[in-house]
């Protein structure tokens, strides 16, 4: 079920009735309907789907009780072993069988060798990458004994599938979500609505920026050997607002439903096209995975201590499993790695943790210097982005050929193409709200929030992309 | 929730206010505002009618009055709304000439057609068609939900347009739409089996028979490099024996054409000019 569809603005407030007017005087009720809701929010892609997420909740359940009830060590690591194994076996396979498959293929046609495997036509179940890695924090919260495990098997099934953020995060750390299904929740109006305005500036991103940017980056990239620079520019620019719009769009709205069920989720997203510098941006930029990377991957690798080549190791390592993490194609590995030697620099010199608050914290606009800094960001994490939306590495690096090379900068293509000086308009209408709420998770407050409220409303209805019903990004993921 | 049905209940009256009083964008909107007119020759299609027929330099022929009524990506059904919407407000004609290709194998209404038909969901006809089709109750309920859904047909950029009253690229006073300049002559292919019968076909018969009217079929020129050109137009004029057929006319003029389906605007004028004086002077 997808967030911007009819039937889940059926579904929400059926589940938020039921919620909060018929079984809230019981938590163990309230738990299990947030199940229930769960698996039929996930079961309608596929109901096939639901038997991976209940293996993967069982397996992680009974290793987080048999941890509990051993003191040997060892027993314990080859518990996180079977866990590892398990669940990144599934991901493994889904994910990236076809991907190892063709490189194994590959690898022995380089000596001559011809090999003949058929590759399985394996559907990807939706979310999975989201999923794993949170049952995954927990059996290691559990093993590094920072959690105890959980008892009730309902709240620990609600805990993996909760529907607003089940298929494309936050990835929420045990720590922070599961206690939250142990405490009695009482109803928070103020709550509520702040939810609600989450969910509606989250459909303005998705719906009229994500989807509008969509339509132009589709027709750029599919035929960048026919366009100019200015037009292939303009559909790099486009495709960091399609990616962020999308992908913050639905964090938001997974934040503001689950506050609509008293549950608070991580924030994901920081503003990140706001940083002014690599490794700022990914203190701002899906929060929730760089953040789960550094915990359980960077840290113990060694982090940042060590040596300088041991720094630099993992920094790429970092890295390239998280561009890897997106999916199985050289694309999004490359994308890692131009992250990677973007953020080598400032780890040099010892400056990637200079820019640790907002910039122009005390003033109304950036400085020269900060506005500059951002924009030299926003170039680098665009021409990144390239890499990530392009189908093959050559054709990323085709369309950066001819980004570069093909000088004809006319402006034909934003006077003819349609809607287009609205989608830079309302990408605008994006940044100034965003700037001047820099503060806030969301722009509705203040004095005027309700003339923010209806603007927002409004351009929703009137240029959000209704006929072209697209996915969120991330699901692919 | 009360609040954004009001703006939904606001915005879908002025945009129905606007698509039914602002100066014709579309070929629909102009059948519905012009009332009590008459035209001797009337051309049904798609975009090969719309780009292919030149009526000035018909009516300048034959001296008789032509409208283009051709529509890119119309399907005949599409054209049996036309022709009911036309009678509704009294929009007469003598005679009516019809495209049949490849388009003899569609059914139904096509996606573009239904959409510049969503504003005028109120006239009992268009209602009445679109229930046959099919329009989702959503959009008959919900109101202002017809113009998101068909949001780049009748979305915001049109409704501004409307507004600013700004003429379509197309006079629609005449209808025809030329493609400039010559363009890719890439293949492309006929359906491998036409169908065996069209009733769409068969009911625009009866209707233009029961006004005492003529019905015309024609098949405008394609480039020979379309695939299975000949063996579909062999099936084509078995089912309609009295189809002026004119697909291969040029197939050694390759300056006349803008891609494989469609003549540039000398190739459509030079065709309308032999149509109007092959045929059209002989029915008469």
């Amino acid at each position: 079920m997808l967030f911007n569809s009819i039937d889940f603005f059926i579904f929400l407030p059926i589940c938020f009735v039921v919620y909060w007017f018929v079984v809230n005087r019981e938590l163990s009720i309230q738990n299990s309907l947030i199940l229930v809701a769960s698996y039929v929010f996930y079961g309608w892609w596929d109901y096939r789907f639901l038997g991976l997420i209940a293996l993967s909740t069982l397996v992680d359940y009974s290793i987080g009780r048999m941890m509990v009830v051993t003191t040997l060590y060892s027993r314990r690591k080859l518990l996180l072993g079977i866990s590892l194994l398990i669940n990144l076996g599934l991901l493994g396979f889904f994910k990236y069988y076809n991907f190892f498959l063709e490189g194994w293929i590959d690898a022995w046609s380089g000596i001559g060798i011809t090999m003949h495997a058929s590759s399985l036509q394996i559907i990807l179940p939706v979310g999975i990458s989201f999923y794993t890695f949170q049952t995954l924090s927990y059996t290691i919260d559990v093993y590094r004994e920072k959690l105890k495990p959980e008892k009730n098997l309902i709240n620990f099934a609600a805990y993996v599938a909760f529907f607003p953020q089940l298929v494309a995060g936050p990835i929420e750390r045990a720590t922070n979500l599961l206690p939250q299904f142990s405490r009695k929740r009482i109803f928070n109006s103020d709550y509520a609505i702040s939810g609600i305005h989450l969910i509606i500036w989250g459909l303005f991103k998705k719906v009229v920026i994500a989807d509008s940017c969509a339509t132009y980056v589709n027709a750029i990239f599919d035929n960048y050997q026919d366009h100019n620079s200015l037009t292939l520019a303009l559909g790099a620019v486009y495709f960091s607002f399609q990616i962020y719009g999308d992908f913050s769009g639905y964090s938001d709205i997974a934040i503001g439903t689950a506050r609509l069920f008293g549950f608070d989720l991580m924030r994901n997203f920081n503003l990140p096209y706001f940083s002014r510098d690599i490794a700022e941006f990914w203190r701002r930029w899906h929060i929730s995975l760089s953040t789960w990377f550094r915990d359980y991957l960077y840290i113990p690798l060694g982090g940042s201590r060590g040596s300088r080549s041991k720094q630099l190791r993992n920094v790429f390592i970092i890295f390239l499993v998280s561009g890897f993490w997106h999916g199985a194609n050289w694309t999004f590995i490359v994308w890692g790695g131009l992250h990677a030697l973007f953020f080598i620099p400032l780890l040099l010199i010892n400056t990637n943790r200079k820019n640790l608050n907002q910039a122009a914290s005390h003033t109304v606009l950036p400085s020269l210097k900060e506005f500059f800094q951002m924009l030299v960001t926003f170039l680098l994490t665009t021409i990144a982005w390239i890499f990530f939306r392009a189908d093959t590495v050559g054709h990323a690096w085709a369309y950066c050929v001819r980004l570069f090379t093909q000088g004809t900068f006319k402006m034909s293509y934003l006077n003819i193409e349609r809607y287009s000086i609205e989608l830079l308009g309302v990408i605008v209408v994006l940044i100034l709200f965003e700037w001047f709420h820099r503060k806030n998770d969301h722009p509705f407050v203040g004095r005027y929030r309700w003339i923010k409220i209806v603007t927002i409303i409004l351009l929703l209805l009137i240029l959000g992309v209704y006929s072209d019903h697209q996915e969120f990004i991330y699901f692919q993921f | 929730m009360v609040m954004v049905t009001g703006l939904m209940v606001i915005l879908d009256t002025m945009y129905s206010y606007v698509f039914k009083a602002s100066e014709p964008r579309s070929k629909i909107q102009k059948i519905l505002q012009v009332s009590e007119r008459h035209y001797d020759y009337v051309f049904l299609g798609s975009s090969r009618t719309e780009n292919h027929i030149d009526c000035e330099i018909i009516t300048k022929i034959t001296g008789r009055s032509c409208i283009n009524f051709g529509i890119s990506g119309g399907t005949i059904g599409d054209m049996l709304v036309l022709m009911k919407l036309m009678e509704v407000n009294k929009v007469t004609y003598d005679k009516v000439f019809l495209q049949v290709d490849y388009n003899y194998n569609h059914k139904g209404l096509s996606a573009n057609f239904k959409a510049r038909l969503m504003p005028f969901v109120n006239e009992p006809l268009v209602r009445k068609e679109l229930d046959i089709v099919g329009m989702g109750n959503a959009q008959k309920i919900v109101p202002f939900y017809r113009f998101m859904k068909n949001d780049k047909v009748i979305g915001f950029r049109e409704f501004v347009t409307s507004v600013l009253n700004k003429k379509p690229r197309t006079d629609l006073n005449v209808g025809f739409a030329p493609k400039e300049g010559i363009g890719n002559i890439a293949a492309t292919s006929f359906p491998k089996v036409i169908r065996e019968s069209n009733t769409e076909i068969e009911v625009l018969k009866d209707f233009v028979q029961a006004n005492k009217k003529e019905l015309f079929f024609f098949t405008a020129p394609y480039c020979s490099e379309v695939n299975g050109r000949e063996r579909a137009m062999k099936q084509i004029k078995k089912r309609l024996p009295e189809l002026w057929d004119y697909s291969n006319l040029y197939d050694d003029t390759y300056e006349y054409f803008y891609n494989c389906g469609h003549l540039n605007i000398h190739g459509a004028q030079d065709f309308s000019r032999i149509i109007a004086n092959r045929e059209l002077l002989k029915t008469n």
